[in-house]
């Protein structure tokens, strides 16, 4: 007996200390850049592991105001929302459909949707690009969130989907039988049970819409409509430009940095779990 | 007054003069300006501080500007095809002549700017990005190349501003021996490290001599030995000058260096002392030095290639002509002491003392004998060749991944695929 | 259900869908088969032109070579990483939770703020890793500038790996989770080890999960953009390219204007057919029996 026991201590132990240093890593960027904002690019370069001796808070100030971070910020915001209310309503209705409908050409038509998820983002950049154009968005909130919200739904519709399918159909079938019509059965019955399932893929297409970089770097221009990430982006040009402000670009990725990590502490749970739910049937 | 007739006459002509001058002085145009300065920039609040001037002497134009950053142009681009109306922009004038001003998109100014326009500014910088003696810039911001170097390392180091590329070697060792860098690059910048391949080229065999060697269609010119000398002049750089982790830097890590003390000098455009006033302070001792001269070269230490800014006003414009009246005002004497003063940049007028920290390059600026493009002057007819190919493959000769030998043969081989492929 | 129900639920996604996905991968397919700088007047028809320059194109090969090695080498720590980590988390220990949101949380903070957390750690002289080396006596590491040419590649690679190792760990823990204890108990009455049983029972138990993975893996490092481009800032190294990145430089440029914009598309249209090969390769490969329970 006690031989195990003595046996599966240094194991553990060992274990403890791989997932434990490699957490700590996560937790050291965060904490790192929270302090390297605070020094002088002096400080910064001189002793970058160390505490900063004399807070400079004015690095958030100008990363807010003369580098425009509220404005940034309000866009990300406006967009996000309204993109992922937007491929709600969108993506539910046809993720429903798509699962627990009977017509001919359901799994194909699904299929065609799933398959959207192989398509490189980088294909469409220029064709996207033409198309804003032609239909005057490009460069605008408005043409991002339509953009945003087509290309998420292969990824969302597919999660839902399954999410659907797993759902019993006694409730279904007794609502019929009740006499209740196709819209009624969606709306009163299914869709609150949907709940969990949309509430876990909001929130996964807010945080990675939130990211989202590469597609606002191709189709938006005016520094007026730049999101967060495009705001860090141009954060990095402008500051090689004066004098190499590193603690001011920090303060920038800590300004976006923090909300979304408050957000995780509350809300890792159910972004996990709507990860897995959709890799994982 | 004489009769009823005259005084309704009067009447008549006093209201419609009125009239008139009321209807002149509401033209109000908002000219639309897109920038290559990020809005924190002490040239973004220069020329911020040009335009409120401008608007209170001219209260019918105003202005609505979008800072860009240093991308300007190709975001620009991206806007005009979707069809944004911008009147004027500002970019390096060598960028724009390889961009924007080949792809038929800039108007043309000769016409409103007239003759005299040149003796406005500094000899030769009208007609540096001028195509077939049209022009389409109007330089505004006079950057020159040069060795900026922190005067007190080379004090230390018993060193004086080298004449000659022997004498720049020594001052490398001079400086060695005291413990800190003579000089340092940006080594992901493959712009900034073609200076001095092409500043090498241009001391031996004259000015414009990259564009030249690049010009001939066989390819031929580029097995000159004085190619294949410059090219190992160059990366000799690194043997006593360069310290070796340089190669990393990722800009603008290098140039900190010298902020911080660690290095003597960088060859790279008057910009410099602006990028860095905030890491440096103030009271930073800058000097600066042209490029030495090759012993048995041709060119001259005199010889400077520069770099220029340029506003250009758009081919579609809305307002063309307030834009270029604006332009006018801001090549003036007085905007450009603005310029001078919160820009902390050098200015293109004639007759316009630059900043203190920038004395040096005002002075070899003056006393230029003759102006080349800076990087060679491939990056304004030759754009693609000089992204895709020159630029990086002169990096990775520089930075010792290919020999200075394969790096003239690939440059000989594919500039006659080039013109083969025209 | 009613067919008017299922036109009217389907028709927005249907629309948006094709409208803004399908037909303009469709576009770029036959925009591949022009040279044009986007301004309507010049457009040149040049039918395979564009596809024949990129094969003989050592930057888009370059390019490509960076897209396997992140696919191969990435894919194979990624996924180790993944392995070990669901294995060790799953041998017992206290703080599963805390671990597993610790090891996943790189992925909800922005790639493009990641990204300066990396180049400052690898940052010649001055950076965070030179200074560790510097303080500990290792001073030929603390020598390395590992941002140089040779090694900038590999260290953009440290912070894709540590990302998306948190991401595929999360993907393989929670198919693991679905695996019946019981027969943990079985095995470690019969005194298997966690290794054995990982290797014995977890593996092929999610095997179905891992095959998944795999594909998205497989697709995500084929399209990798945000990351390397922002570390790479904006005078990107060549040697940081991928195919994505290449495509966005010939299409768009940073400061150089380039604009070869059927080019472009020509490289996205390369980098669709790698997907689908890689994704059926993938399919082909992984042929095991299904273990159903």
């Amino acid at each position: 007996m006690r031989r195990s026991a003595m046996k599966i201590s240094p194991k553990k132990l060992l274990a403890y200390l791989i997932l434990g240093a490699w957490s700590a890593l996560s937790v050291f960027l965060v904490v790192w850049v929270i302090m390297a904002s605070l020094k002088t690019t002096r400080g910064l370069f001189g002793k970058p592991w160390s505490l900063p001796t004399s807070p400079v808070f004015e690095n958030y100030v100008k990363a807010w105001v003369s580098n425009r971070f509220e404005h940034y910020f309000l866009n990300s915001f406006l967009v996000v929302s309204c993109s992922v209310v937007a491929l709600l309503l969108v993506a539910v209705p046809a993720a429903y459909v798509l699962s627990r409908g009977q017509f001919k050409g359901r799994r194909t038509l699904l299929n065609f949707f799933i398959f959207g998820m192989g398509i490189p983002i980088p294909l469409l950049f220029i064709p996207l690009v033409v198309l804003t154009t032609e239909l005057g968005i490009v460069d605008t909130l408005v043409g991002l969130s339509v953009v945003y919200v087509s290309i998420a739904l292969p990824f969302t519709i597919y999660v839902l989907q399954g999410f659907f399918s797993s759902l019993p159909s006694e409730l279904e079938s007794a609502a019929i039988i009740d006499g209740c019509s196709d819209w009624q059965v969606f709306w009163h019955v299914m869709l609150p049970l949907a709940a969990p399932g949309a509430a876990t893929v909001a929130i996964l297409n807010f945080v990675a819409l939130w990211n989202e970089y590469q597609i606002s770097l191709v189709l938006i221009n005016s520094p007026e409509n730049r999101t967060l990430s495009l705001g860090i982006y141009s954060l990095i040009t402008s500051m090689q430009y004066s004098g190499g402000n590193w603690p001011g670009l920090f303060a920038g990725v800590t300004i976006v940095m923090v909300p979304t990590v408050a957000l995780y502490i509350f809300l890792s749970e159910r972004m996990i779990s709507g990860i897995t739910m959709g890799g994982v049937k | 007054m004489k009769s009823s007739a005259s005084r309704f006459a009067l009447s008549v002509l006093t209201i419609a003069s009125g009239l008139a001058a009321f209807s002149g002085a509401s033209q109000a145009s908002e000219l639309t300006f897109w920038s290559m300065w990020n809005e924190p920039e002490p040239q973004a609040e220069a020329l911020r501080a040009i335009m409120d001037a401008y608007t209170k002497a001219h209260p019918e134009t105003t202005f609505k500007v979008v800072w860009n950053g240093r991308q300007n142009q190709t975001k620009l681009r991206g806007a005009l095809q979707a069809g944004t109306k911008v009147d004027f922009m500002d970019q390096d004038g060598d960028q724009l002549a390889g961009g924007l001003q080949k792809q038929g998109q800039a108007y043309q100014l000769d016409e409103a700017l007239g003759e005299g326009f040149k003796d406005t500014l500094l000899p030769g910088a009208y007609d540096l990005y001028a195509e077939g003696g049209k022009h389409f810039q109007i330089p505004y911001v006079y950057n020159t190349v040069n060795f900026w170097y922190d005067k007190e390392i080379m004090k230390e180091a018993g060193g004086t501003p080298p004449k000659t590329w022997t004498e720049l070697l020594s001052l490398c060792e001079a400086v060695g021996k005291t413990g800190k860098h003579a000089l340092v690059v940006e080594g992901n910048d493959t712009a900034y490290t073609l200076l001095y391949f092409s500043n090498l080229l241009e001391r031996e065999l004259g000015p414009n001599a990259v564009i030249k060697t690049f010009e001939d269609k066989s390819g031929k010119a580029w097995l000159d030995p004085a190619v294949l000398d410059s090219a190992k002049k160059a990366y000799s750089l690194w043997d006593s000058c360069i310290a070796a982790d340089a190669r990393g830097f990722q800009y603008p890590a290098g140039q900190q260096t010298i902020a911080l003390g660690d290095s003597m000098a960088e060859l790279v455009g008057s910009w410099l002392p602006t990028e860095l006033s905030s890491s440096t302070g103030s009271d930073f001792a800058w000097g600066a030095f042209n490029f030495p001269e090759v012993e048995g070269g041709k060119g001259k230490q005199t010889d400077l290639q520069v770099a220029l800014l340029s506003m250009m006003v758009l081919k579609d414009a809305p307002h063309p002509q307030e834009a270029i009246d604006f332009l006018k005002y801001l090549t003036g004497a007085e905007a450009q002491q603005v310029l001078v003063e919160k820009g902390g940049v050098g200015v293109t007028a004639k007759g316009v003392a630059w900043p203190e920290v920038l004395t040096d390059a005002y002075e070899a600026a003056q006393n230029a004998t003759t102006l080349t493009n800076i990087y060679g002057g491939m990056s304004i007819n030759y754009a693609d060749f000089y992204t895709t190919k020159f630029a990086p493959e002169h990096n990775k000769m520089f930075l010792g991944q290919i020999t200075p030998e394969d790096f003239v043969k690939m440059m000989s081989e594919e500039t006659k695929a080039y013109w083969a492929g025209k | 259900m009613r067919r008017r129900m299922v036109t009217l639920f389907l028709a927005p996604a249907v629309i948006l869908y094709l409208g803004f996905v399908v037909l303009p991968a469709l576009q770029a397919f036959y925009l591949s088969f022009f040279q044009t700088s986007g301004f309507k007047d010049q457009e040149k028809w040049v039918g395979l032109g564009n596809y024949v320059q990129l094969a003989s194109d050592p930057i888009f090969w370059l390019a490509v070579t960076h897209m396997l090695l992140i696919l191969l080498v990435g894919g194979v720590a990624v996924f180790g990483f993944a392995f070990l980590f669901t294995m060790l988390v799953n041998s017992g220990l206290w703080g599963k939770k805390l671990f597993r949101a610790l090891i996943f949380m790189p992925n909800i903070i922005a790639m493009v703020g990641l990204s300066t957390f990396w180049s400052f750690v690898f940052m010649p002289r001055y950076g965070l890793l030179t200074n560790f080396f510097k303080s500990i006596g290792l001073d030929t590491l603390a020598g390395v500038a590992w941002t140089a040419p040779e090694h900038v590649f590999w260290a953009m690679l440290v912070g894709i790996v540590w990302i998306f190792a948190g991401f595929f760990t999360i993907l393989v823990l929670a198919g693991a989770d679905k695996i019946p204890t019981d027969m943990f108990d079985a095995a470690r009455i019969e005194g298997a080890s966690n290794r054995q049983m990982f290797r014995w029972i977890t593996v092929p138990m999610i095997w179905d999960v891992i095959v998944i993975t795999m594909v998205l893996w497989v697709i995500e490092a084929i399209k990798m953009m945000e990351y390397p481009y922002a570390f790479g800032g904006p005078n990107i190294d060549q040697n940081l390219y991928t195919p994505a990145i290449y495509l966005f430089i010939m299409g768009f440029g940073q400061r150089d204007p380039v604009y070869q914009l059927g080019y472009a598309t020509a490289i996205g249209v390369a980098m669709f057919v790698f997907t689908i090969v890689a994704v059926l390769l993938v399919g082909a490969v992984s042929r095991r029996e299904r273990v159903e329970f």
